[in-house]
């Protein structure tokens, strides 16, 4: 309890006292109109004597209600149990005077406070005669006493007031608590005293006592400052004081510390911010971790994938540098594995290798996609020759390369996807040499040509230099050269005239043209070259024409091998494989066809040549007896018409009809020449041989001639070395001598004519010489062919079959013939015939 | 004096049957198997042929080598020139002949070919 406030009710109480103790009738009166005090007067019992109207206005009985109850009445239940108003009574009685605040009960049951003094009435000889009880109801003050109190004993809140400028006028426990000023130092200062310094400068106080003035009230929070310096978080409510007139007395201010709160607050929230911080960290670590797991199992997994897969695939970053490349990726570079490639620096790996493009012009560095990809450019497919530059060898490849970019937008890594197109691309390439041949070889049916376009064929995509030989009767002729560089043609020339390929070798074109295989020589080294080389200045050409790689395929037609067709890469550095060969061999077997076709074709030109020309000579030589025939017969016919038989004579008629005769035996051995052609030409050349000695044979048929030649003058010998029996056909070996001594006549300027019989071991040797024009070499084949005959022999008439029909028999019979000539000196005709034929060609 | 008529033809049965049917019509005949022999014998011939029956396929000297010669004969350039030929008329149209005649031919009309430029023997 506040001290000064109990000196200044006590002082009151005193002044109380002083009016009751006037003893007179006046004061009844006043006593009964004083309605702020309950004025009882008690008997020594303690009953009510009196009531005034203070005492029913605070304590709500009536006076009639209460006079003569015992005060008792007017105390709670509890005090009463207590004996408290007998205490209270005896106290008085001996002390003469109680003062006391307490509860007491108004008639309704309901309580206040009041503060109650009972003083003893006594009488002049000192015994009671009773008690005067005043009570005032102190429920106001009370109320004010414990709003006081309470105020006062509040401890966590500074609760104080303010005059309206604002300066302090009352503290309490909790303002000196929270802000550490006492009483003494803090009242009659400025609120702004709590204030930081850039509130009070921002006249912050003034703002929130206006505020408060103007709404009532108003509600801040904000840093406060301590006595000690230290800040606070407070939380403040100004509340305007007014009068009941609406004057403004002042402010409460209740001021709440709630650094604590905020502390807790700004740690919740400094918690919760790094909790929110780790569970994000949390999350993204985990996010992280999944991703890297992800990417973990996918790089995996991708791996394996890229590994299995036959394109090579590379990753390079930035700088150009191979970051990723799978297995095949490192195979198309020459290496063993990816490893091995992504150790290796991309110089190096570009170094050993060279692009060219379709038309075979290198691919600059700038315009590869991996680089445009790097540069940060667009980069569509390019297919590209690809070649080792070590081994030459080549590839073809679709190079593929797309972009991998950062956030922004950078161009990280370049994705490079190198599909090999060699397999699709060289089929294609094939296919196109292919049609070239076709097109090409089908163009002309002459075989000069044809052996030039196929030399040209391949060059200069797939040989640098290619040479086509025929090989025909034992001589082997280069018939076509093409080389990418026309100044190396000559030097092959001169190689090739100076060191002809030897046929006794058991490899190369040799062995090609021996065998009809062909040859792959894949990788031609110098030791190679130096060991084919026949001396030293071989050597050198060979050098100087730098042979690489080789392919040698024969041509060949119904099972013969007629020449051979040879493919070389020098300075290009290709190496031929397997395919090339395939590709080689097939472009050989179609020029095979068109040379065959060719020839077929000029020999069926000289064939239909040959006949027109063989049907004038025959048409010629039917017309020749005929033209006889008919001179003699008709000049018979017009001595006859004429009537001048007789005057011609029996002898002149005779004549006439024997020569005429002759010439019907002359047409009858030629239509049997003729047929002999279609006979043979069918097949259908019939022998009938038996024992036959060729001497006497021989004999005969000169016996036939002895008159002609005589009368030509041409002199014959006939030389039988012994007697030659053997199985052969009399007539057609008849025919054989017969056709060889009519050309020996016709031909040998009636020069003798020698005919001679021998024998060797195995065969009967029949020879015709005359000593007349002769044959040039170039004919000599020739002239056994049908219906054939040397310019020179066009002019002497005759079918022209008969060293073809020697020919024909002597080969039927098992045997031969041949002939030895020289222009102008002679020929000598050979027929050699088995001496016992062990089969017989029966046609 | 008799007409000579010259025989030139390198197949001797047909010389032989030529001449029998000139003789017979009572001409003289001069024969020759071939162009050069043709060429000499007219060269030396005591009487000069009213007409040259000429083969053109012959061996050493063929029928248009000897015509062009004999063109060129200052003596014998103008002897008429009857071709016989068994080859197509192609071959023998190149020649410069006074007439043609293809083999086979019969007596008559070889022998009225001759009359025309020599007149009956």
């Amino acid at each position: 309890m506040d001290d000064a406030y109990a000196r200044s009710r006590m002082k009151r109480c005193g002044q109380v006292s002083a009016v009751v103790a006037i003893e007179s009738a006046d004061y009844e009166l006043l006593v009964d109109s004083i309605s702020d005090f309950a004025v009882v007067l008690l008997d020594p019992a303690g009953a009510v004597v009196t009531w005034n109207a203070g005492a029913e206005r605070i304590h709500g009985w009536s006076k009639g209600e209460i006079v003569g109850q015992r005060f008792s009445v007017l105390y709670p239940k509890v005090e009463i149990e207590s004996g408290r108003p007998a205490r209270d009574l005896e106290a008085a009685h001996s002390s003469g005077r109680v003062e006391e605040e307490g509860w007491r009960v108004r008639k309704d049951g309901s309580r206040f406070w009041a503060s109650v003094v009972i003083a003893a009435l006594r009488t002049k000889r000192g015994s009671i005669r009773g008690f005067a009880q005043i009570t005032r109801d102190l429920t106001d003050v009370r109320n004010t006493h414990e709003l006081r109190h309470m105020v006062d004993s509040i401890r966590d809140y500074a609760v104080f007031m303010l005059d309206p400028d604002g300066h302090i006028v009352t503290w309490n426990t909790g303002a000196q608590r929270i802000k550490g000023y006492t009483r003494e130092e803090i009242v009659g200062r400025h609120m702004s005293t709590f204030y930081p310094e850039p509130a009070r400068l921002a006249k912050r106080p003034q703002t929130l006592l206006a505020a408060a003035a103007r709404d009532g009230r108003v509600e801040d929070e904000g840093w406060r400052v301590r006595k000690d310096g230290t800040r606070f978080w407070a939380n403040v409510i100004i509340s305007a004081v007014r009068s009941d007139r609406g004057e403004l007395i002042g402010y409460t201010k209740v001021t709440r510390d709630l650094t604590e709160r905020k502390e807790k607050e700004e740690l919740a929230r400094m918690l919760a911010r790094e909790e929110a911080a780790r569970a994000a960290a949390q999350e993204a670590e985990a996010r992280i971790r999944e991703s890297e797991d992800r990417y973990r199992n996918l790089s995996a997994r991708l791996d394996v994938i890229l590994q299995g897969v036959a394109d090579g695939i590379t990753v390079q970053d930035q700088s150009g540098r191979i970051v990723y490349a799978n297995d095949a990726a490192a195979r198309a570079c020459g290496l063993s594995n990816a490893a091995e490639l992504i150790a290796a620096s991309p110089e190096s790996i570009a170094e050993r290798f060279e692009l060219l493009d379709e038309a075979g012009n290198p691919i600059p560095p700038e315009a590869v996609p991996a680089q445009r990809v790097l540069a940060g450019k667009e980069a569509e497919p390019m297919t590209a020759r690809v070649r080792e530059r070590a081994t030459g060898r080549e590839w073809w490849s679709v190079l593929k390369s797309s972009a991998v970019r950062d956030s922004a937008g950078r161009v990280e890594l370049a994705v490079n996807i190198w599909h090999d197109m060699s397999p699709q691309r060289r089929q294609r390439e094939a296919e196109r040499y292919f049609a070239r041949a076709s097109d090409v070889l089908a163009r002309s049916l002459d075989t000069e040509r044809t052996f030039r376009a196929l030399a040209e064929l391949l060059v200069p995509e797939l040989a640098d230099w290619c040479a086509v030989h025929t090989f025909e009767g034992g001589v082997l002729e280069l018939v076509a050269l093409a080389h990418r560089d026309a100044e190396k043609v000559l030097l092959v020339e001169r190689m090739q005239s100076r060191y002809p390929p030897k046929l006794d070798r058991s490899t190369g074109l040799a062995n090609v043209l021996r065998t009809g295989r062909s040859e792959l020589y894949s990788e031609i080294t110098s030791d190679q070259v130096t060991a084919a080389a026949e001396d030293q200045q071989h050597a050198e050409l060979l050098r100087r024409l730098d042979l690489r790689s080789a392919i040698m395929v024969p041509l060949r037609a119904h099972g013969r091998t007629f020449g051979a067709m040879t493919v070389i890469a020098s300075s290009s550095g290709r190496r031929y494989d397997m395919m090339d060969l395939n590709v080689v061999e097939e472009i050989a077997r179609r020029a095979s066809f068109a040379i065959e076709n060719a020839r077929l074709y000029s020999e069926a030109q000289r064939a239909i040549q040959l006949r027109d020309e063989f049907l004038s000579v025959a048409s010629h030589e039917l017309r020749t007896p005929l033209t006889t025939l008919d001179l003699h017969l008709s000049g018979v016919i017009r001595a006859a018409d004429r009537a001048r038989l007789e005057q011609l004579g029996i002898e002149k008629v005779e004549q006439h009809v024997r020569k005429a005769y002759g010439q019907v035996q002359r047409l009858t051995t030629l239509i049997s020449d003729l047929l002999d052609v279609s006979r043979i030409v069918g097949g259908h050349l019939a022998l009938r041989p038996e024992p036959l000695e060729l001497g006497a044979l021989a004999r005969e048929v000169c016996a036939r001639f002895e008159d002609e030649l005589a009368r030509a003058g041409t002199p014959i010998a006939l030389t039988v070395e012994s007697d030659v029996f053997g199985t052969w056909d009399r007539n057609r070996i008849d025919q054989v001598l017969t056709n060889l001594i009519t050309n020996a006549v016709k031909y040998g300027g009636q020069r003798p004519i020698e005919v001679k019989v021998e024998k060797s071991a195995s065969f009967a040797k029949l020879s015709v010489r005359d000593h007349g024009i002769g044959i040039r070499k170039e004919d000599q084949e020739r002239i056994f062919n049908r219906f054939e005959r040397t310019d020179a022999a066009r002019n002497f008439g005759g079918l022209g079959l008969g060293l073809w029909i020697v020919r024909q028999v002597s080969e039927a019979h098992g045997g031969r013939a041949i002939v030895e000539s020289e222009p102008e000196k002679g020929s000598t005709f050979i027929v050699e015939l088995p001496l016992d034929p062990p089969q017989r060609r029966d046609g | 004096v008799t007409k000579v008529v010259m025989v030139v033809d390198d197949d001797e049965s047909i010389r032989e049957a030529l001449a029998s049917v000139f003789e017979e019509e009572g001409y003289t005949t001069l024969l020759a198997e071939n162009g050069r022999v043709a060429l000499e014998q007219l060269a030396v011939a005591a009487e000069r042929p009213c007409v040259i029956v000429l083969d053109l396929m012959m061996p050493v000297m063929d029928g248009w080598q000897f015509r062009n010669a004999q063109k060129s004969s200052p003596t014998h350039a103008d002897i008429p020139v009857i071709v016989v030929t068994a080859a197509g008329n192609d071959r023998s149209c190149a020649i410069e002949a006074d007439a043609t005649l293809h083999k086979p031919l019969n007596a008559t009309s070889i022998v009225r070919a001759v009359e025309q430029f020599c007149g009956a023997a």
